[in-house]
């Protein structure tokens, strides 16, 4: 009666590395991976509000590393990622609601996300670009 | 009625019976974060080489903090939802997962307390909230 529980061995599914990449498969990870990446702009976003809500000094500390070249490089990623993990997450409810299981939609909706969520975030740098330029930063 | 026996209960085997709310949370997060991070791009847009009391004004109006806060909230909860997922999906050793969640919920009520706190205190009260 006071033996320990028999750990049960559970199968693992395959490693990833044996399948072809496929639009689906590549998608499903991007979402997760987008996922995570923009978890630790979270990071970033409570920053600029405890410097904001500080004092001069400090927010302009932050705002020179953020115009600065990693900043800059951070804002490209997190932007890249949020119009892709924003599309997909469209794609994703779309499913939730039942709609586009079949194969032939789910290919041509996942390259409608790629091509929106590229172009969605390449319009949106440019924008940025712009202003700040605009503001001489 | 439960089906299970009390020896599998006593184990903690099988459903804890959270699944669900966890999977709805994250659809009504998901789901509220449409807007509210188109919101937030055009936001983030709007703070770009602002000087330092236009970025302070432009935070403390009701119509910025509003969004702004439902924005932290949703997305602190979206996010915590996710990652517990990522790391129940990978993290194998129970030990090992347990510490990864302990933390992972300091991490985002931490750092979403902090965020809301000054996002509030901005609002009402005004600059010098971590140093005058």
């Amino acid at each position: 009666m006071s033996q320990p529980p028999r750990k049960v061995e559970r199968p693992l599914s395959p490693h990833l590395q044996v399948y072809k990449p496929q639009i689906s498969s590549v998608l499903s990870i991007l979402h997760r991976v987008t996922g995570v990446g923009l978890s630790f702009g979270l990071v970033l976003l409570t920053i600029f509000l405890v410097t904001a809500s500080s004092n001069a000094d400090c927010y302009n500390a932050f705002a020179d590393f953020m115009n600065g070249i990693i900043g800059r490089l951070l804002i490209v990623g997190f932007s890249v990622a949020m119009f892709y993990h924003l599309c997909s997450g469209i794609r994703h409810l779309l499913w939730d609601l039942g709609w586009g299981f079949d194969v032939p939609t789910m290919n041509k909706t996942g390259w409608m996300v790629v091509i929106a969520s590229i172009g969605g975030a390449v319009c949106y740098l440019m924008n940025l670009l712009i202003i700040a330029t605009a503001a001489g930063v | 009625m439960t089906y299970r026996t009390p020896l599998g209960r006593v184990r903690g085997l099988g459903s804890a019976k959270s699944g669900t709310k966890h999977f709805i949370h994250q659809r009504f997060t998901a789901v509220a974060l449409l807007p509210l991070t188109i919101w937030m791009l055009w936001a983030v847009s709007q703070w770009i080489g602002k000087e330092y009391e236009d970025v302070v004004s432009w935070l403390s109006v009701s119509y910025h903090a509003i969004p702004l806060g439902l924005y932290i909230l949703c997305t602190f909860l979206h996010a915590k939802l996710g990652l517990q997922t990522v790391i129940e999906d990978y993290v194998h050793c129970e030990k090992k997962k347990l510490f990864m969640l302990i933390f992972l919920n300091m991490a985002i009520y931490g750092l979403g307390f902090t965020a809301l706190f000054s996002l509030a205190r901005l609002a009402f009260v005004g600059t010098g909230n971590f140093a005058a």
